[in-house]
């Protein structure tokens, strides 16, 4: 019986950073808002007039970003 | 200027950017015109990783006034210095997992299917030469390695997941990175 294999493909980041391919591109949108955030800001506006500033020092984030970083705790 | 990151005092960072010392760890700078979009500061923040000693990666969304980022820094001064030294000689690369084939219509298979990326996570934590492992989102999984990592270390992901995973499951590792999913610092 053949030993099972998996498939795994290699990428540095100079291909991922200029490559037009769109799963390289959600790698890189990742990494965009990954490391220190010191805060975020957030401005609501109803008919481009802006109404209130919030800065906020939460995030939003998927349920699985969340649980990932509990899990990392 | 923009703060792209934290290293270590004294630390030279490669053009075009440079450190400024700011108490005990100094500030990696950029020029406004050279880091102006995201892009741009992942790109130098992927140079400088390279040379430091050690980076604690802003992230790149947005660009950080080193004003406030000396002042951030200052005010958690201890946990600071401790992320430099856990990061220190360290890289990230990061492993895309995808499904070529159709998930099967059974009861369940929806769930099972879904559960595989932290079933390769768990598989990936026990390899002696991964410092860290940690799961995101979408199935992405970010693996904390040596700046010079084994010499074979896709072939020893490729090995662990063959066994740990069911058939019909393939990856793409990218790589090196600034450590970014493992800071652990600043609003997660």
């Amino acid at each position: 019986m053949a030993e099972p294999t998996f498939d795994l493909q290699f990428a540095s980041s100079e291909d991922v950073l200029t490559g037009q391919d769109n799963r390289l591109v959600d790698v890189v949108d990742s990494l965009l808002d990954h490391g220190v955030v010191l805060r975020g800001e957030i401005w609501l506006t109803v008919a481009d007039i802006d109404l209130v500033f919030l800065g906020l020092d939460l995030v939003l984030a998927s349920p699985d970003r969340m649980a990932a970083d509990r899990g990392a705790g | 200027m923009i703060a792209l990151g934290i290293t270590r005092a004294g630390a030279e960072a490669p053009g075009p950017c440079r450190t400024a010392d700011a108490g005990p760890f100094a500030l990696l700078l950029a020029h406004a015109t050279d880091a102006a979009s995201p892009r741009d500061r992942l790109a130098l923040q992927i140079r400088a990783a390279r040379i430091l000693p050690a980076l604690l990666p802003f992230a790149p969304r947005r660009a950080v006034d080193p004003g406030d980022a000396r002042n951030w820094a200052q005010l958690q001064e201890s946990a600071v210095l401790a992320a430099l030294n856990r990061l220190a000689g360290t890289c990230q690369m990061t492993l895309d997992l995808r499904h070529d084939l159709p998930a099967p219509a059974q009861p369940g298979a929806w769930l099972r299917h879904r559960a595989v990326p932290d079933r390769a996570r768990a598989a990936l934590a026990r390899l002696p030469a991964l410092r860290d492992v940690r799961l995101g989102s979408g199935g992405r999984i970010d693996l904390l390695v040596p700046s010079a990592p084994e010499r074979d270390l896709a072939g020893g992901i490729a090995d662990c997941l063959a066994t740990a995973l069911p058939p019909g499951w393939s990856g793409r590792l990218t790589g090196p990175w600034a450590p970014s999913a493992f800071v652990g610092l600043g609003t997660p």
